[in-house]
């Protein structure tokens, strides 16, 4: 290893620390490594930079996420969190299972797992505090739901690992769907459980009508998902024109159909959509000279020498992955962790012969788990920032919502048809 | 009452989120305009690519700026956890500002270097100057400085 290159990684994790931007970190230290090795001229790094963006694919990113805002803001997403609720809100746990599928849902708005714990937060957590719950419950079960977003369809996560690591995104979308499900059923049964143990009931009683009324109510809402991912998968669309689709089919019905938009609102999410893809496609660009510089270095090479050396095992080789990525995502957003170290796992993929979009959805049921491992788990933080309570409150109850996701990421890991079985049957 | 830099900076960040929104709304209606082309009247644009591509490169810069007026740009958050000490946690902040400003400043430099070389090359579909690509580089990276300075650091 060369003296830039530790150089490149130290002050990489300086910045880091010193809480500047995550991009500015990425940028900063490779202008810092092509000043100190001088390999190049710095002229590459906004050549790179433009480079790392300049891809069709990531069109999906600011498309989806105008998407999941118009769902919200146009009456889609609330008439499915009405149906959610009609359907087990007045049982025991109900409201925080409703929690649950609601990030199920729409857990994956701004690409950003604070970010959307933040928005459904603010959406349910003085509901369930009225009802009776635990604030530290609510924290742990809303930290740990909110980061399903990176593995359910559509993910943006998964969008950035696909243009990455090259591989197919509607895989990658249909391959989340079967661990996305699991996830979501174990947290809603922990949640089931530990209301059960508490006491904490549902909301109002069982109405037939009510969830009549609702299902009907709700059904054009449910059709969204069914285009966007129908659509991907039957391969009518390519996963950036599913995202536009989404965002003519929410729009039509948020401004015809339910009346919820109005066009002033429509322009108010389209600035929305501005700033929250300048900040994650900002570190898409800088990951991109960082990635350069590493490929230049050879550091992926290097990282396969010495898993290599290490085991001959395919199982030991992904469990040593694992462990860093949860250790990386206790305190750094996802896309930035599959920017840095696709490029450096994926030829260590090769050489064990472990499929890259497998490995896609153990990384990112991974890195929701490291997003609520103490003491740092930015998406637990985040959980107690909105509920209003000292993280170590949360602790007590995290215990069984992280202890069923780890099941289900042994589970993958034994079982890879759980991942695998959906697109082998589809594609 | 609100500052003047407080004033120049929403203006700026304004501004900023108005362009932006005009570029999303422009390329999901050549998106869905390309799809219903291909379905409806069997040939696909030959601008069905590269003009999003353009239209995503803009907006991504120029979404940064408001982000660095609003103090949005994802960050590890270490610092209030690491550091408890105020004037220490102050110092800090200086530092990771002064990054965000040599960061910016590189980048918009050689953004111009790079514009200026490729101008007179033209894309392959639209035969548009290549520098087009590159030539938000510097005009971001110049507004984001300004947003920055005017306020975005302390948020």
């Amino acid at each position: 290893m060369s003296i830039a290159l530790l150089l490149l990684l130290a002050a990489f994790v300086f910045l880091v620390l010193i809480d500047a931007p995550i991009a500015v970190a990425l940028g900063l230290s490779s202008i810092f490594y092509i000043f100190i090795a001088d390999t190049a001229p710095m002229i590459v790094v906004a050549q790179r930079a433009v480079a790392g963006i300049d891809s069709f694919t990531l069109l999906a990113i600011p498309l989806f996420l105008l998407a999941g805002l118009l769902m919200v803001h146009g009456g889609l997403a609330p008439r499915i969190i009405a149906l959610c609720s009609a359907l087990v809100g007045q049982r025991t746990g109900g409201m925080a299972i409703v929690m649950i599928i609601a990030c199920m849902l729409f857990g994956s708005l701004s690409g950003s797992g604070v970010a959307d714990v933040v928005a459904i937060g603010t959406m349910m957590l003085p509901a369930m505090k009225q009802r009776g719950y635990d604030p530290g419950f609510s924290a742990a079960a809303l930290g740990c739901a909110g980061s399903l977003g990176t593995v359910i369809p559509p993910s943006i996560v998964l969008i950035v690992y696909g243009t990455a690591t090259n591989s197919s995104v509607g895989q990658l979308f249909v391959s989340g769907i079967i661990p996305g499900l699991l996830l979501g059923l174990g947290l809603m049964v922990v949640a089931w459980i530990q209301s059960r143990r508490f006491g904490w009931s549902g909301g109002e009683p069982f109405d037939g009508a009510k969830l009549a009324a609702a299902a009907k109510d709700a059904v054009l809402a449910l059709l969204a998902p069914v285009i966007i991912v129908g659509g991907i998968r039957s391969g009518i669309f390519t996963p950036t024109e599913a995202a536009g689709i989404g965002v003519a089919y929410a729009l039509v019905i948020g401004l015809v159909v339910y009346r919820s938009l109005t066009i002033r609102m429509v322009v108010k999410l389209l600035r929305e959509t501005t700033e929250t893809t300048g900040a994650i496609l900002l570190v898409i660009a800088a990951a991109s000279v960082f990635g350069w510089i590493l490929a230049a270095e050879r550091v992926p090479q290097m990282a396969v020498a010495g898993i290599t050396q290490a085991t001959d095992s395919a199982t030991i080789a992904l469990l040593l992955m694992m462990l860093v990525l949860l250790i990386l995502g206790t305190f750094m957003e996802s896309i930035a962790i599959i920017l840095i170290l696709a490029p450096v796992f994926l030829p260590i993929l090769g050489q064990y012969g472990i499929d890259p979009v497998y490995f896609g959805i153990l990384l990112t049921v991974n890195l929701a788990i490291g997003a609520n491992t103490p003491p740092l788990g930015i998406d637990l933080m985040a959980a107690c920032r909105v509920a209003g309570i000292p993280l170590s409150r949360a602790f007590g109850h995290l215990v069984p919502f992280l202890g069923v996701m780890i099941a289900v990421l042994v589970a993958m890991i034994l079982f890879p048809a759980l991942v695998t079985g959906l697109p082998h049957l589809l594609f | 009452m609100t500052s003047l830099t407080e004033k120049l900076g929403t203006a700026l960040d304004t501004g900023i989120r108005w362009i932006g929104a005009g570029l999303v709304a422009a390329f999901t209606a050549a998106v869905v305009y390309v799809v219903g082309s291909r379905y409806l009247a069997g040939h696909t644009p030959r601008w069905a690519e590269e003009l999003p591509r353009l239209l995503l490169v803009w907006l991504t810069f120029l979404g940064a700026v408001s982000a660095f007026w609003r103090g949005t740009h994802f960050r590890a958050g270490l610092t209030d956890l690491l550091v408890s000490h105020p004037a220490l946690r102050g110092a800090i902040r200086l530092l990771a500002a002064a990054a965000t400003i040599i960061f910016l400043g590189v980048l918009g430099y050689n953004g111009a270097k790079l514009a200026q070389m490729t101008w007179s090359h033209t894309t392959t579909a639209l035969s548009l100057p290549v520098g087009l690509f590159y030539m938000v580089l510097p005009v971001a990276c110049a507004l984001s400085l300004i947003a920055f300075l005017l306020g975005g650091w302390r948020k």
